[in-house]
């Protein structure tokens, strides 16, 4: 093992497994700390991080942190990744030289379920007996040496938050003499001539008499009887190691539980804690995303000073600048949704949030998982999407996906503020406030409705039974979080940004070009290449009651909702009166669209337009990043391409029905 | 009786635990989990709504549905 010392030849590689809630990641991060990256595997949506960690003698190890799992029989693909990778299946991740196996000392029987199956794969192991301070709090003490015996592996206990028996790890990892566990589950006795049979292969069978394949319901009865002896085994284990001498009856998480999942507290409690949530997106956000819209707006001004005039300035500034600020200006939002989703997952109450209103989710076929993504899309669909990873069933996900964005996010709340102004000008503000409310709840059904239409159309029929596990709550690991947040956020900047720098920069030239150089800026948007899309798509959006210039707003808002208003400004030639105060440019716009006409004289921005408009901008996904988002999350363009589209198309036809329903009523 | 049936704090001892309207491979997540025959279950509490039930089993908490739990055959021990 010298070459291993010195720090040059083969890297040996860990694999981190574990059961969900076993405090792996937490190891992890005390393994790696800083040195770790963080992706997908290729051809399916699980997260795939990597590390480097220090061994005892400096040499670096790597470490990958592979799905949580309750079995080696995959029930989610989550845990079909752990298999494969640990049976070497998967052609991009090389089978790993040793795996680290973390049990949760005060759960040990159900986490040695996956041990002694993790064991019999073969390969060199190092049991983590973690959360030993839990487990003695519930006067559970596990011998280790008695364990490391019956193994034939090195347990070493843990308390991984407080890194007490990390440097036993080490020393442990760094041995060049693991070895695989000698222990196996003894095969029922009654099982034993089929376990044969079933390895033998095709040939030998056809002359043995044994080709008859095994009914389902026998291989059911089996795969229970291993169950059962793989339990049995594990008890064996455990009562030997474990000291479970006057264990307290009532745990904190208990204690803690009688307050949050009571019956009449608990939901009071929630609604508090999300309140909480919300308050805090609408109330803290808007300080740095005022902030960030001024630093952009100040490096648009001061590239404009110092470059000559001409379209590369007008690229940078028109184009680059304002394409990254638009994707900058969400980041507070989102990463306060992703702190406070992260600390919810953390301390253990996000199962609790799912426990109370998976009833309520249960009505359209979800579970109580997708709440929460759910809810998050109220601010943001952009972390909402990315939150469905803590829903297990594939098919759950994908349908909370497809159907999040249609909350009213914040970057509709412009859109519409500016058509309920143009719309009742001089109304109270409580009469807004209804209208407001409104539109939400419209979201809302439609959310609803969908849920319940995709969840017949992709199920046909099969279900699956729910079991979620309620963690123990534990205090949250804030650089956990903030690691995790952190690395969430720059998945959204550097996917989200592309695409949407992509797509200012072509905004930008659409509007730009072709060049007319005398006109006012309105008349330079009516000629260009968009203004020149606005009317060629006149004739489908007349329906709608919009004119080409309403077109062109439209058009620019399938990058981002909220420039529909600059576009608007710059349509009907709003010029900012000053920088300072929002609100007479906010006024001066709705007072230019409201004086609007038509050709024919007629006002354009009528009430029934101005409600035909809100009711497209609720359901249409304009919206680069959540578009680039479900693409990730899903990893096929098709499902980002098929929410697109149909979420545009009830757009459309929720926008006609309003306008000729409205017509046909008589209003204008 | 059924698991469905207990209320909350009872304990029970699992006789059965039988596929429903589910597939016996779906199934068997709930028994990995240790809900097998012979096992000792606690109903916790029901959630506010009535449902899902919260059940204590091999000092675990485990959130599972009321239609899968009227499929779980149960004894109960008398405290």
């Amino acid at each position: 093992m010298a070459d291993q010392k010195s720090g040059q030849g083969k890297q040996r590689t860990f694999a981190l497994v574990g059961n969900p809630n076993s405090g792996k990641t937490t190891l992890f991060n005390a393994l790696t700390g800083l040195r770790q990256k963080v992706g997908n595997y290729p051809g399916v949506t699980v997260e795939r991080k990597e590390g480097v960690a220090i061994g005892q003698h400096g040499e670096k190890l790597a470490i990958i942190d592979l799905p949580g799992a309750y079995s080696l029989e995959p029930a989610s693909p989550d845990e079909a990744i752990l298999r494969a990778v640990l049976t070497g299946k998967r052609a991009d991740t090389p089978l790993p030289d040793a795996v680290i196996c973390v049990v949760d000392a005060s759960n040990a029987e159900r986490h040695l379920y996956l041990a002694t199956q993790i064991l019999e794969l073969g390969l060199p192991t190092v049991i983590v007996l973690n959360m030993t301070d839990v487990a003695e709090g519930r006067n559970i003490r596990l011998d280790p040496e008695i364990m490391s015996e019956r193994l034939g592996v090195p347990v070493i206990p843990m308390q991984a938050n407080a890194r007490i028996g990390l440097p036993e790890l080490r020393i442990a990892m760094s041995s060049g003499d693991l070895k695989p566990s000698s222990h196996k589950v003894p095969v029922p006795t009654e099982l034993q001539n089929l376990v044969e049979k079933a390895s033998l292969d095709p040939d030998e069978k056809a002359g043995s008499g044994l080709e008859m394949e095994p009914s389902d319901a026998e291989r059911e009865i089996w795969a229970e009887q291993l169950i059962s002896a793989r339990y049995e085994a594990v008890q064996k284990l455990v009562d030997d190691a474990v000291d479970r001498s006057n264990s307290p009856s009532e745990t904190s998480t208990d204690r803690l539980d009688s307050w949050l999942l009571h019956r009449f507290l608990g939901p009071i409690i929630l609604i508090s804690v999300l309140g909480f949530v919300f308050y805090t997106i609408f109330a803290w956000a808007g300080i740095p995303m005022d902030a960030i819209d001024g630093s952009f707006g100040w490096l648009g001004d001061t590239v404009k000073n110092l470059m000559p005039e001409g379209d590369l300035r007008d690229l940078i500034t028109d184009g680059i600048i304002g394409g990254v600020g638009g994707v900058v200006i969400f980041l507070p939002q989102i990463l306060i949704l992703f702190f406070f989703i992260g600390l919810m997952e953390d301390t253990g109450y996000l199962s609790r949030v799912a426990f109370i209103m998976d009833r309520v989710m249960a009505k359209v076929g979800l579970n109580g998982r997708a709440f929460i993504p759910i809810l998050s899309s109220y601010a943001c669909a952009v972390p909402a999407i990315m939150g469905t990873r803590t829903i297990e069933n594939p098919k759950d996900r994908l349908i909370t996906i497809m159907v999040a964005p249609f909350a009213s996010c914040s970057a509709r709340l412009p859109v519409y503020l500016m058509m309920i102004a143009v719309m009742m000008p001089g109304v109270s503000s409580l009469q807004k406030v209804g209208m407001m409310l409104g539109l939400y709840l419209i979201g809302t059904i439609a959310i609803f409705i969908f849920a319940w239409i995709f969840n017949r159309a992709l199920r046909h029929g099969e279900r699956t039974p729910m079991i979620m596990e309620l963690p123990g709550y534990k205090a949250p690991n804030l650089k956990a979080v903030l690691l995790q947040m952190w690395t969430r956020s720059k998945i959204f900047l550097r996917r989200a940004g592309t695409v949407i720098l992509g797509i200012s920069i072509l905004l930008w030239a659409a509007e730009t070009y072709p060049k007319m150089p005398e006109g006012t800026p309105a008349e330079q948007q009516a000629q260009s290449y968009a203004g020149r899309i606005g009317k060629t798509i006149e004739p489908a959006i007349e329906p709608l009651g919009y004119d080409w210039r309403i077109g062109i707003g439209v058009v620019a808002s399938f990058a981002a909702r909220e420039v529909f208003v600059s576009a608007m400004q710059i349509t009907f030639n709003v010029e900012e009166v000053d920088d300072e105060n929002e609100d007479a440019t906010f006024d001066r716009t709705r007072d230019r669209l409201a004086a609007a006409n038509r050709d024919d004289g007629t006002p354009l921005f009528t009430p029934l337009v101005c409600l035909s408009l809100m009711m497209f901008y609720i359901f249409a996904l304009q919206c680069a990043s959540t578009v680039a988002i479900t693409k990730r999350e899903t990893n096929s363009w098709k499902w980002a391409a098929f929410q697109f589209g149909y979420m545009t198309a009830v757009a459309y036809l929720a926008a006609l029905v309003v306008y000729q329903g409205g017509k046909l009523l008589g209003y204008s | 009786m059924t698991l469905a049936d207990l209320q909350p704090d009872d304990v029970a001892i699992i006789e059965e635990v039988q596929n429903g309207e589910m597939s016996g491979k779906a199934m068997r997540r709930f028994r990995e989990m240790g809900l097998m025959k012979g096992a000792e279950i606690k109903l916790v509490r029901r959630a506010p709504l009535n449902d899902p039930i919260e059940i204590s089993v091999l000092g675990a908490l485990f959130s599972i549905r009321g239609e899968n739990a009227k499929h779980i055959l149960v004894s109960k021990k008398e405290a």
